[in-house]
């Protein structure tokens, strides 16, 4: 049997997926039990990093950034962007990207599935092949 | 034969599940603990093959994203 599954708009609700995404980005990951972390201009996040300031403020040591946990579990990103390299859109884009990630190999590599194959296309996209034998 | 499933994730995050070799209910298991846990809008297609070289069914009647 076969089939196409498609899944989109995921919400980012686990906290150990999100870290171990931040990670697979190569951004150093600092994780609170609760909404403690200050980030930016006076708002508190969960689980918070620095990313790259903009090459216009290259003077700056990166801008620290973060997710804050909702009331309904999911994780919003926070932090003042004026001065990083990325937008709120294109940040928060490539850390769901990096979750989905890491949620779909952690999922099917308990159901026994190993990578056989991973790239990055020109497009963006990434694309894994896993087989079970 | 080997199962085999083609993931691609967009750059903003639309992940898209390609199952193949996988007999019975099996197939759908095989996404439903990540369909839970992204909570996401689903939609899943079954392909020619499930059905013997028939339609392509839509689970939901949506139509493709």
């Amino acid at each position: 049997m076969s089939h196409i599954t498609r899944i989109k708009n995921a919400k980012l609700k686990d906290a150990a997926l999100l870290c171990q995404a931040l990670e697979n980005l190569e951004l150093a990951v600092e994780y609170a039990q609760d909404n403690t972390l200050s980030v930016g201009l006076g708002e508190s996040a969960m689980i918070r990093t620095q990313i790259k300031s903009s090459a216009r403020y290259n003077y700056r040591q990166g801008e620290q950034v973060g997710f804050a946990r909702q009331t309904d579990g999911t994780f919003s990103t926070v932090g003042d962007f004026y001065w990083a390299a990325q937008s709120a859109e294109e940040f928060t884009a490539e850390v769901t990207q990096a979750y989905v990630l890491v949620a779909a190999l952690q999922m099917l590599a308990q159901q026994g599935y190993m990578v056989e194959t991973q790239e990055r296309r020109t497009d963006g996209a990434v694309r894994v092949t896993m087989g079970r034998i | 034969m080997t199962e085999q499933i083609e993931i691609t994730i967009s750059p903003e995050g639309k992940i898209t599940l390609h199952v193949q070799g996988v007999t019975g209910l099996a197939c759908d298991d095989l996404t439903a603990a990540l369909e839970m846990l992204l909570e996401g809008e689903t939609n899943k297609e079954y392909t020619p093959e499930a059905f013997g070289g028939g339609a392509v069914a839509n689970q939901q009647g949506q139509a493709q994203w």
